[in-house]
């Protein structure tokens, strides 16, 4: 458009590591963001991904590795020369200005002229519906607008990346999916590469072309939002994306993408789809969505049958949450449709079955 | 017990009569006001009468009417009393904001433990009486104190040099007093700052300058008002400071009341002098006000 026109860039870490004293904050990160690429970095707190973002970020010096932007190495440029937009958590409008003045402020700092600068903002503001109230102070503004005048002022200038960190995590629960919808269409018209940072896994699957799981300062897997749903290659992935019910068993060998048997402590023998090689001497865990359970005997060969007796109605409105017990002890949740409510009552013995393309196995970490 | 909490009618008169107070928008000894009661009991005799008393009294002294006022207006003594007594307080202002302003952003910035010692020492000059402040820079700017001596040693000569009973001691130790309240009141604002807002500034490309000057001051205006005010007019109407480390040969306003109140008895005169100060500190403190709301 009418702003420096900057293409979206790559951005690519290598082997980047921090140290806090003797703790590694985030070590061994690879990790590269095609230009125009959505990537998400998802983990809980601690662990490690506002660090990285920090360091993209130029917040934080990384003890080693390196980060490039498109051609340049910036692993030690100072933040305001590496050409960025960001968004934080908590808006950081500059309060004593203006929307427009907060709008304008990377125009002014790239020398635009007065016409270039009204135009581009005026289109920014326009681009996240805000254009009536650029001349209000931020205080007189909800928090979503203030969080949309952010957006504006982070790409008003065709940065080559933009960062966000939890931009949404400060708004109420309606506000953030109509937000979420928000920077989806923006990112979608204006082709940046961007990083996003949040705990959220809903965000994360709605928002991203990858996501990154990361755990304990390091990447945990990568991978479109259903590869990271549907084959999660370990326990971590598949708790934090979604819920999962794990039963331990002893596999067949199981190679990579194809199905095989594993045998549970009471001889029965189940199936599923290895998203990673487990080896036959392993303990494998078997990973079941409970949205992909139903009620009653398998339906065709392919299905695993399990038989519980249920200890645990909870009602969520849209559905219920049922909660059997199998004869080893473990336990299995899954959805109860309101249709099916008179099928269930606590202390029932029930039959469930799960597809096998939908029992996910990978080793267990022990 | 469950009997007496229904709302039976009142039967005793003392209670029928109690019944209406508790009807009103609230009791009178409820009411917010109140709370002004033990202020004003302090502010109206020991500041609000004598300050009555003051003014009234530079009108009704001998000869009354404008004749003080008059007087005051065509000294030239009284002008540049005035002038010098303005310029010190800009002076001292001008000093301390300088001083002041690098002291707290360093504190902010600082790990803990030199933090804690650098906000220590502001509070802890802060309990040192200012009589006790002012005779120490007596003996340490003033004849054959350490400063001269080290001076000498240096081979400048000092002779000439007054740097106590002259408007340098004064500023010295004006900007002593000042300092610790230019910083605990900028200190006050910036502990409230957001952090995100010099980072996102940086993101957008501002350097560390630009930062300083478009989005780090304007966040601390009102501070560092808030510390000029307090040090402008606490100087320039002081009183204890000068009379210790300044010279009689150039007072300062505070000086000149206090020898017409105190060594003249001439309380006609002192007070319409105290009457000008008051009415050019509220000047000072509107303008002041003016400038931290735009």
């Amino acid at each position: 458009m009418t702003a420096t026109a900057t293409h979206a860039a790559r951005l690519e870490l290598s082997d980047l590591k921090k140290l806090y004293g003797d703790i590694a904050a985030v070590e061994q990160i690879d990790l590269t963001v095609e230009p125009g690429e959505f990537v998400t970095l998802l983990g809980p707190s601690g662990s490690g991904k506002s660090t990285t973002l920090g360091m993209v970020a130029g917040f934080e010096t990384p003890t080693s590795g390196t980060i490039r932007l498109g051609e340049r190495d910036i692993t030690r440029l100072v933040t305001h020369k590496r050409n960025l937009g960001m968004v934080f958590q908590g808006y950081a409008l500059f309060p004593h200005m203006t929307v427009f003045e907060n709008v304008a402020f990377p125009m002014k700092l790239r020398k635009a002229s007065k016409h270039q600068t009204r135009t581009a903002v005026g289109e920014a503001l326009e681009a996240v519906s805000l254009g009536h109230l650029a001349d209000r102070k931020p205080s007189q503004l909800s928090g979503g607008q203030q969080q949309r005048v952010a957006l504006a002022r982070a790409f008003v200038h065709r940065p080559p990346i933009l960062l966000m960190d939890e931009p949404l995590s400060a708004l109420d629960k309606a506000l953030r999916t109509q937000m979420r919808d928000e920077i989806r269409r923006l990112h979608r018209e204006l082709g940046t590469t961007v990083l996003f940072v949040t705990h959220d896994q809903e965000e994360a699957l709605s928002l991203s072309d990858r996501i990154v799981v990361m755990c304990d300062g390091r990447i945990s897997q990568v991978g479109t939002p259903t590869e990271m749903y549907e084959s999660p290659q370990n326990e971590f992935v598949s708790g934090f994306l979604g819920a999962a019910n794990f039963l331990s068993g002893t596999p067949e060998h199981v190679a990579a993408g194809t199905v095989g048997g594993v045998r549970l402590g009471n001889g029965q023998r189940v199936c599923g789809r290895a998203t990673v090689d487990v080896p036959s001497g392993c303990t494998a865990r078997i990973v079941l969505r409970p949205e992909d359970g139903q009620l009653g005997g398998a339906p065709s060969p392919d299905w695993n049958e399990f038989r519980v007796t249920l200890t645990e109605l909870v009602y969520l409105g849209e559905r219920i949450k049922a909660t059997g017990k199998l004869e080893s002890g473990e336990e299995l949740s899954f959805w109860v449709s309101h249709h099916q409510a008179g099928q269930v009552a606590i202390g029932r013995q029930l039959v469930l079955s799960w597809p096998h393309r939908r029992t996910v196995l990978i080793e267990s970490p022990a | 017990m469950t009997a007496t909490m229904t709302p039976a009618p009142p039967t005793t008169s003392q209670e029928n009569h109690r019944v209406p107070w508790r009807h009103r928008q609230g009791a009178w000894w409820a009411s917010p006001a109140l709370l002004y009661v033990p202020a004003l009991a302090l502010m109206v005799p020991v500041f609000v009468i004598p300050t009555l008393v003051m003014l009234s009294l530079s009108f009704t002294s001998e000869p009354g009417g404008l004749h003080w006022y008059v007087q005051a207006f065509q000294s030239d003594l009284v002008r540049a009393v005035l002038i010098r007594s303005f310029a010190i307080a800009f002076t001292v202002t001008a000093i301390s904001l300088l001083i002041g302003l690098p002291y707290a952003a360093i504190a902010r910035r600082a790990p803990r433990p030199i933090a804690n010692v650098l906000y220590g020492a502001i509070a802890a000059s802060l309990f040192f009486s200012v009589i006790v402040r002012a005779y120490a820079w007596l003996s340490i700017l003033g004849h054959g104190g350490p400063v001269q001596l080290a001076l000498q040693w240096l081979g400048i000569d000092t002779d000439g040099l007054r740097l106590v009973n002259s408007p340098f001691g004064v500023v010295v130790g004006m900007v002593q007093y000042g300092v610790p309240f230019m910083v605990l009141a900028i200190a006050d604002v910036m502990r409230r700052t957001d952090d995100n807002l010099e980072r996102a500034a940086a993101t957008l490309g501002s350097g560390p300058v630009h930062r300083w000057i478009h989005v780090k001051l304007p966040m601390l205006k009102p501070g560092i008002v808030a510390g000029v005010t307090i040090v402008f007019v606490t100087t320039l109407g002081y009183y204890i400071i000068p009379a210790i480390l300044g010279s009689p040969r150039e007072m300062m306003i505070g000086e000149l009341i206090g020898s017409q109140v105190g060594t003249t008895l001439n309380w006609g005169y002192g007070s319409a002098l105290a009457s000008i100060l008051l009415v050019l500190t509220g000047l000072a403190l509107w303008l002041l006000n003016l400038l931290g709301r735009k």
